[in-house]
């Protein structure tokens, strides 16, 4: 079994170059770009040591065009969520279907105790209907997101399309209590969504929805996620899905990352990933015009002597481009060259590359800091946000990057939030906090909201 | 009397309405348990059909994964690739005849991923155990050859797990569903709230898994999160574990009869009330006309006594005055005299009894005891009433027996025993006899008057005592008298310290007369 599986390696090693060869001049076309880059692309010689490599795909503004849209908005109608929040939504909802064609598909769904489809998957031929159906949303009852899940999924299913952009969008602002509330469960339900291309979008609406739930359930289907912690800013957000859904110039990206004999997979940063021996599969869901999203692995590149230039990985992108409306594949490659002289080593690091390696370590300190806070540590707590501000905030400096300043002033902010009062929006910050560094989807912009 | 009318005609209208009302709700009742037993059955059946419903969503769940697994794969990578991108399993897996793992690797551990690893600590129990050739249906395959699939349901984490195996050949296919999934898709196929027929508009119903929990519902009724469920049927394998409740308000099962059964019994109540107040009505209208006729008669005879007692005074005075003036010592007109001092003395007592009887002043009866011997009074009696007797050809029989000196009031006597004759005389007479008896029998003298006339039907024994009343019939029509006399005698005799009564005879009627009368002491 071993044997097989080597000798069919070889073969697609030999089979990915040939493809990478013919793939190249095609290129000027496609509406995404492939960057794949190493941490350190000189290493110094002599022994084992670790690297990252940075895969990167950015969507082009290759066609000034958009995809048609197959959109389900689920909406929390309990209690909780009556007066200004309920008619906030109906609102921003409105307003994020006014922003559709004709053509698009959409259907909304409502859940309190129960559920209820109340648009049916339609083209917008009649948005009165539509915008009549929204505006009688009346308050009251339950939490039952995972019925209104599975049914705006449903409703997505019946015009699925991988020239479409599939997406369902959640708003909730309080804790699931009817039907699977475990993060778990809706992470699962995520993955299997994510799986046929639909993302879920997930809005958190003040401070009583379960982040945790709502981030793993984002994340799981590669959508995006969004505390809102003011109502009155829930139209941004609806505004800011909207923006990215509609400039959707690739879907169903799967990565393949192979790394030849001798250079050791450790993992995947930030994200899941399956890694099976010299092979790494991963995927996004959708890549957005003039948006980078990338993959981040740290790697165990083998010990050499000064001079020689050792593959490290070997990248293959295969999407669904739907500028052209057809399958397209991207290859990329990095490798290392040894060298002796720590100067050289220094002088060549990539600053992009060390951005996103720092940002993503300090998510994940941040996620260890999170973890102590939730097991009632304070103390500890406190000190691992602050020693993760101070890392972040040296790196910042290092690399003269405002992102990474920023997320050292919000790790320190978090610090001085741990009591029980500020913990409960401090720890939504957070975990949007994470979620942005980790899936680079699009924040709520000042503009859009102004 | 009035307020003793007002409770019996209340209790003609409540009890005949109490009773049916009673048989009604009895009814109601009865209705209620069919309804409610049919209601039960409805919701079963509604419950049946969501179960018919959710075996077909996983049928279709059941072939999408079984469309997966075909064809048929043993490349590791390939079945890698179907476990990284089925939306329907998480992992699939592979064993050979014994049931050893062929997919994934297990004995070398570098091939096998961290997400099969943990896919493996999962399943662990079923690989161990070996228990996965369970029973399976056959179903047919593309190739046309008779392929077994089945599903394996086992507990992990927080709830049942689910495989669905496929026999190819000596080797087994076998896919790890995501149960998330899974149940989206069930619920997908499940109604929305308003989704119930709309005999049952007020319902809801539960889907729980094994552990009771909630994993969905639908229905328009807000049942609480305690509430118990009306009908419960699991759910059909292999999600057996699963329950299905039917919740509904009780006054579904209450609304359920009173819908048209109340409203015909209330209908039935409310005609049947109507027609007995309406004879109450009419009743009391004729109680009351009598009474009030009655009441006419009263005042007539008061009025009447009134306009008597002058002249009567007169009468006495002129008459008294005559008997003083009487020098010859004419005997015969001196008890002529008499006669009619001493009828005129009984007539003005007699008024006087009327006129304190229709004032409602019984207690103004008043008893002036004397010495005196009964017998002396009722042959006094009878003396005065022998014209008016012999007149009616009456044959008297007088049984002295109470020959004593005893204390006693006269005119009370006198006017007891004279009504008693008066009667024989205006009811009796064709009975010819009357007798006439006393006895003495310690401190109580009692007197019998009877006559062999025809006597009283039994139902009127009591009757005759009460004032005004006067037996109905042929007989005493045309015949005059104020209708008290029995009831003033019986009123004179209680107060007397006995009774008067009406005894059982075979023929004609015998009054017996009790009166307390102690002997008076030195008199012989």
């Amino acid at each position: 079994m071993r044997m097989k599986s080597t000798f069919q390696l070889c073969i697609r090693d030999a089979l990915l170059f040939g493809l990478a060869l013919q793939a190249i001049p095609a290129t000027a076309a496609r509406s995404v770009e492939l960057d794949v880059q190493m941490s350190t692309p000189a290493v110094l010689t002599g022994t084992r040591q670790k690297a990252y490599v940075r895969i990167a795909l950015t969507g082009l503004d290759v066609r000034r065009m958009r995809a048609p849209v197959n959109a389900a908005i689920v909406l929390d109608q309990s209690g909780s969520m009556s007066s200004r929040k309920i008619e906030e939504a109906k609102r921003a909802a409105i307003m994020a279907i006014d922003q559709l064609q004709e053509d698009d598909i959409v259907s909304v769904v409502t859940y309190q105790s129960t559920v209820d489809v109340l648009v049916p998957a339609t083209k917008l031929y009649d948005r009165e209907a539509i915008r009549r159906a929204i505006r009688g949303i009346r308050a009251g009852g339950k939490t039952a997101l995972f019925g209104g899940v599975s049914k705006g999924a449903r409703e997505l299913d019946k015009f699925l399309d991988r020239n479409r952009v599939n997406t369902l969008l959640l708003l909730s602002d309080g804790l699931a209590n009817v039907g699977p509330s475990s993060p778990g469960e809706l992470a699962q339900l995520g993955e299997s969504l994510g799986r046929q291309g639909i993302s879920v979008t997930t809005i958190g609406l003040g401070l009583q929805y379960n982040e945790d739930l709502m981030t793993r359930l984002a994340m799981a289907s590669d959508g995006n996620h969004f505390f809102v912690e003011d109502e009155g800013d829930l139209e941004a957000a609806f505004a800011t899905e909207f923006g990215d859904v509609l400039s959707t110039v690739a879907q169903g990206v799967t990565i393949h990352i192979h790394f030849p004999k001798g250079v050791r997979p450790l993992r995947m940063v930030g994200r899941e990933a399956r890694i099976s021996g010299q092979d790494v599969h991963a995927s996004l869901n959708q890549l957005f015009r003039d948006q980078t999203r990338y993959l981040l692995l740290e790697v165990e590149v083998p010990a050499a002597s000064a001079g020689k230039v050792q593959r490290v990985a070997d990248v293959m992108v295969s999407y669904h481009d739907l500028m052209a409306g057809s399958q397209a594949t991207l290859q990329g490659r990095a490798s290392v060259t040894f060298t002796n002289s720590a100067t050289t080593v220094e002088h060549r690091r990539n600053r992009d590359v060390m951005v996103a390696v720092a940002s993503q370590i300090g998510v994940e300190r941040n996620e260890v800091a999170t973890a102590l806070r939730d097991e009632g540590k304070i103390e500890e707590s406190r000190e691992a946000f602050r020693a993760n501000s101070a890392y972040l905030n040296k790196e910042a400096e290092k690399l003269n990057d405002t992102r990474l300043k920023l997320d050292a002033v919000s790790n320190y902010e978090a610090s001085e939030n741990l009591d029980e009062k500020g913990w409960v929006r401090e720890r939504k910050q957070q975990q949007e906090l994470q979620y942005k560094t980790k899936n680079q989807r699009s924040s709520i912009s000042k503009q859009k909201r102004d | 009397m009035k307020p003793k009318l007002i409770i019996v005609l209340v209790l003609i209208v409540i009890t005949p309405l109490a009773i049916v009302g009673w048989l009604g709700a009895r009814i109601v009742q009865d209705e209620q348990v069919v309804l409610e037993h049919q209601l039960r059955e409805l919701m079963l059946g509604q419950l049946r059909a969501v179960d018919t419903v959710l075996g077909w969503s996983l049928e279709r769940y059941e072939q999408a994964v079984l469309d997966e697994m075909r064809p048929f794969s043993l490349d590791p990578e390939e079945l890698r690739r179907r476990s990284r991108q089925s939306p329907y399993v998480s992992q699939y897996y592979v064993l050979d005849e014994q049931g050893q793992l062929l997919f994934p690797p297990v004995g070398t551990t570098d091939d096998v991923t961290a997400s099969e690893r943990e896919s493996l600590r999962r399943t662990s129990q079923i690989w161990e155990g070996g228990v996965l050739a369970g029973t399976g249906r056959v179903a047919e395959s593309s190739g046309g050859a008779a392929a077994a699939t089945g599903w394996h349901v086992w507990y992990w984490g927080d709830g049942i797990q689910m495989m669905l195996w496929a026999r190819n050949g000596e080797r087994t296919h076998a896919a790890e569903v995501n149960r998330a999934r899974l149940l989206a898709d069930l619920i997908a196929d499940l109604p929305e709230t308003d989704v119930l027929a709309p005999e049952l508009a007020e319902g809801r119903i539960r889907l729980a898994d094994s552990a009771g929990r909630l994993l969905y519902q639908w229905g328009s009724f807000d049942a609480g999160e305690d509430a118990q469920p009306v009908a419960t049927l699991a759910v059909g394998p292999p999600l057996g574990a699963w329950s299905l409740h039917y919740h509904t308000s009780a006054s579904v099962f209450g609304s359920a009869v009173t819908g048209g059964f109340l409203l015909n019994l209330a209908a039935a109540l409310a005609v049947l009330g109507a027609a007995v107040v309406g004879l109450s009505y009419y009743f009391y209208r004729e109680q009351s006309r009598e009474m009030k006729e009655a009441a006419q008669r009263v005042s007539f005879v008061n009025q009447v006594s009134h306009e008597l007692k002058t002249p009567l005074t007169n009468i006495r005075m002129y008459a008294e005055l005559l008997e003083r003036d009487l020098d010859e010592p004419n005997e015969r007109s001196r008890r002529d005299l008499g006669v009619i001092i001493s009828e005129s003395q009984r007539l003005s007592r007699l008024i006087g009894n009327v006129l304190s009887f229709s004032r409602k002043k019984r207690e103004a009866l008043e008893l002036r005891r004397k010495p005196g011997v009964v017998d002396d009074l009722l042959r006094s009696v009878l003396d005065h009433f022998r014209p008016a007797l012999d007149a009616k050809q009456i044959e008297v029989e007088f049984k002295s027996g109470s020959g004593e000196s005893v204390s006693v009031d006269a005119d009370a006597v006198e006017q007891i025993v004279g009504n008693l004759i008066s009667n024989v005389e205006k009811y009796g007479a064709e009975g010819k006899r009357m007798e006439i008896s006393s006895r003495c029998q310690g401190d109580t003298v009692e007197i019998t008057v009877a006559d062999r006339g025809p006597g009283l039907p039994a139902r009127e024994r009591q009757r005759i005592f009460e004032p005004f009343y006067r037996v109905s019939n042929a007989l005493t029509d045309g015949v005059g008298g104020t209708g008290m006399g029995l009831a003033i005698s019986r009123d004179l005799a209680r107060l007397h310290g006995g009774d008067l009564e009406l005894t059982a005879s075979e023929q004609g009627a015998h009054f017996r007369v009790t009166l307390e009368c102690p002997p008076v002491d030195g008199t012989p």
